[in-house]
Parts: C-alpha cells; structure tokens; sequence
C-alpha cells in the first residue's frame, strides 16, 4: 500500500482505511477505547460521535459507600446497560478523611454526568455535594437549614445559571418549604420560601423541565416552583380514583412532563399544561430509559449520563 | 476465460495490482460479492478479473481464507474459528492486517471484514491515542484545546 499524504488536509494516514471499515471495527471496541480513539484525529472522532450518539441509552452509577471500623469500604462503578458492561472506578478500602464524606449518602437526582447526593438523618435528608463519577470531581453545596426531603437541578453545576432546588415539609404549620440556591452568584447561600400545599400529601419526585422544578404529590398532585419569577403555583389537584397511594414517578421527556405508577399495573399520564390536567398515555415515550435496571443489587444505582464526544 | 476442471467445477482467473494471476473455483472466488457481480455482469468471460487494488500477497491470503470458508459445512463451526484465529495471527501485525481489511472491503468479503475488524479492535483496546497515531501514522490534528475538552469530559477514560 503505498503513503497517501492528503495535501493541506486534515488526515495524513498512511492507510486511509475507508470510513466503513473504520465504522465496523468501532463498533466492535469498548466505550472505554471509543473515547480515547476520539482523540487520535479529527476524522476517526467524527465516525465515533456517529456510534456513540447512536445509542442514547443512560449509564448507571452504582455506588456504596460504609464505614468498616475506622475505614470507609468503598465501591463506585459505572454500568453501561447496553453494552452490560461494568467500569470500576473503585473497588477497595479507603482511609476516613478520602471518603469520609461519601459514608451513607444517597443519590437525588442525576444530570450532565452530576449526582447530587444527600446525606439522611433521621429527620431529614439534605442534599449536600455534587458528584461527577467521571472525573472524581466534588462541589460541596452550602449549609441547608431548611427541611428537605426531595431535590434536584436545572443544569450542570458547571454552567452558570444551575439552580438547586429542594422540597420540604414544614411540621408546625402543614406548609411547605421550597429551598433554591443559585450556583455561580454572589451569594451561593440557600433562599427559602413557604409555600402552600395539600396539607398532608407526600411529595414523591421533583424534576426540572423548561425553567420551573415540579413537585409530584400524591394522587396526582403537581407544584410547580418557577425559577425566573421564584412563584409556587398548584397546578393540578389530581384524583384518587387514577392516583391513589401507590408510588408514582415523574419524569421529563423531550420537555413534557409524564408520570408513571412504578408498580402493576404500569400506567403513564402527560402533563396537559393548556387543560391542567393529567392525560392517560398507552406507554412512556422513553420507556427504555426508566426501565433500565441495574446489575448489582447490592449496591445503589441512580441513572446518569453516558460519555460525551 | 472461463476453464471446466474434472468434477466440472467453473473456474475463474483473478489478476491481482502487480499482475500475478490466481486460478479459482467460482464458488470460491464469489465469496466476494464485489467478484460475484462482476460474473454476474459477465466480466469474467473474457480473460481474468483485474484487481487494482489488492496486491498478490494479500489476495493469496483473501483466497486462502475464502478457500476455507467455501470448503467448511457448519458442523465444522468450531474448527473454523480455530483455523480464523490462526489465520490472523499468521498475519502478524497491524500493517498486513489494516491491508487486509483493504482487500476485504474493497472486494466485499463479510465474514473476512468482521474477522479483521474485530482483531484490529483487539489490538487498539487500551492503547493511549498517541499509541494509535504510530501504529497508522496518523497526523494528531486536534488543537491542544480540543483534546483537552474530550479529556476532561470525559477524564476517567484516559486514567
């Protein structure tokens, strides 16, 4: 074969393998090797960006963090569902000071490659770092006096502009309290409000979608907290007859709202923001999203983003 | 030119770039769809089929290989994936394998493409880009902003 040298062009490869051949071999290659193939030249992480993109399958973070005597066991691993593969990140027995703060923390919400982890007490869970398992990365979050059982994000911790967002309940008076801190601003501190609830309803997840955090309470109920005016609004009373008490999760797909009931029998409702009103669905439109389970049982797992080229 | 052997099987002649000839069976030699078309389209009735783009070292491989593949029921499954790994082992190194998967995909040869692929998979898994960029002598074309964004977003794939 003879040196093909591209004159002035991007690629120099002496064997300019066609764009197929490099496609299939690729594709027989980890994620792992993908990525760093990326970076060999621009041409081979165009036809990379082609196979990764093609699979938009979220990644598992699968975690546990506890204290073994004076040390901290600690397991961090990504699971790649459609691929079945396992990446250890760590696997091992850790001194107190390196993970102390890891001990008995639980996943809220996932973003971007961000887990935001809270640690529970008997009272109250508080979110209270940042985690990126893909570069080790930690940003502590300010003290947050407030009660808080439920929390997440707008946007990588990151990018200015990221909101963190945490919903309580108030015992004193049967109200809530809404929680937000302002990453990237002067003052970092948490701002609360009091906001007014179905007294006694359990406030089941909090998702961010087109600049308002939405609270999902039982039977249906949906709060709305706009991040731009710092306005609460109820924005659906649901009904016990669809609802219940069952669990039921919500989710942003594509900028709608659904909500799904997590045991049998499976049922899905959109958001219908115009009428105020939940709309039965035959599926969720990212039912293999939420329907990923993870591959260890024994370790928590909380859903995350998948590499990036 | 088309020659009749004994237990009448047809054969074909394939002339690779530097002018070496090969005499085939058809059956053999149409494991490559690229060469089946072209008997199909009835080019190989008039002398042999050129080739221009694989060199007579690498198509007596590609033959051997096809040879094998024609020859093997599927009963033989086992024994054929023996005699595949030995076969790209006994093509030793990057360079004659990245010639191969030329040959095989110019000549459209699936299971002789998937073979090559996967070994040269093999071989790039765990290597650092700079490790690939000699093994093809590829030019690094990245600005070192660009690759430090790949990196660092994606950083536990380069630790």
């Amino acid at each position: 074969m003879e040196k093909t040298e591209a004159t002035g062009g991007s690629t120099t490869c002496r064997y300019d393998l066609p764009d197929d051949a490099l496609r299939l071999i690729f594709s027989r290659m980890s994620v792992a090797d993908q990525i760093r193939s990326s970076l060999v030249c621009n041409r081979w992480k165009t036809l990379l960006q082609e196979i990764i993109s093609w699979d938009g399958l979220p990644w598992m973070l699968l975690y546990r963090w506890h204290i073994q005597g004076t040390v901290v066991k600690s397991v961090c691993k990504l699971y790649a569902p459609s691929e079945k593969k396992t990446y250890t990140l760590e696997d091992g027995i850790k001194g107190q000071e390196e993970r102390g703060k890891f001990v008995e923390v639980g996943a809220l919400a996932s973003k971007k490659g961000w887990v935001l982890f809270q640690r529970k007490n008997k009272v109250r869970a508080v979110p209270i770092f940042l985690f990126c398992p893909y570069t080790g990365e930690v940003i502590d979050l300010p003290d947050l006096s407030k009660p808080a059982c439920r929390a997440s994000f707008s946007c990588s911790p990151k990018s200015a502009g990221c909101v963190l967002f945490a919903f309580g309940f108030l015992v004193i008076n049967g109200r809530g309290v809404v929680s937000i801190c302002r990453r990237g601003s002067d003052n970092q501190a948490w701002k609360t409000f009091e906001v007014d609830i179905i007294p006694y309803s359990y406030v089941r997840s909090v998702v961010y979608c087109n600049g308002s955090f939405y609270c999902l309470f039982d039977q249906g109920r949906l709060g709305a907290f706009s991040v731009a005016t710092e306005q609460w609004d109820l924005l659906c009373n649901g009904n016990s007859e669809d609802f219940g008490w069952s669990p039921w999760s919500l989710t942003e797909f594509d900028g709608q709202l659904f909500t799904t009931r997590m045991i049998r029998p499976y049922k899905t409702f959109r958001f219908d923001f115009s009428g105020r009103i939940w709309v039965e669905e035959a599926s969720h439109p990212g039912r293999a999203y939420w329907k990923l389970k993870a591959p260890n049982r024994h370790l928590r797992s909380v859903q995350i983003q998948p590499p990036k080229l | 030119m088309s020659i009749t052997t004994e237990n009448n099987e047809k054969m074909i002649t394939l002339m690779s770039s530097d002018g070496e000839e090969f005499v085939v069976e058809e059956a053999v030699a149409a494991q490559s769809q690229t060469i089946k078309h072209l008997i199909e389209d009835g080019c190989s009735t008039e002398g042999s089929i050129p080739l221009p783009n694989v060199t007579g070292r690498v198509l007596s491989e590609v033959i051997q290989y096809c040879k094998k593949h024609s020859s093997s029921d599927d009963k033989e499954e086992k024994e054929l994936e023996a005699w595949d790994a030995e076969f790209v082992k006994a093509a030793d190194d990057h360079v004659a394998l990245t010639d191969l998967m030329m040959a095989a995909n110019f000549l459209d040869i699936k299971g002789l493409l998937d073979l090559v692929a996967q070994t040269l998979a093999n071989m790039i898994t765990g290597k650092s880009p700079e490790e690939v960029r000699r093994m093809w002598n590829i030019k690094n074309d990245f600005t070192p902003e660009e690759a430090e964004k790949v990196r660092k977003e994606n950083q536990w794939a380069f630790e």
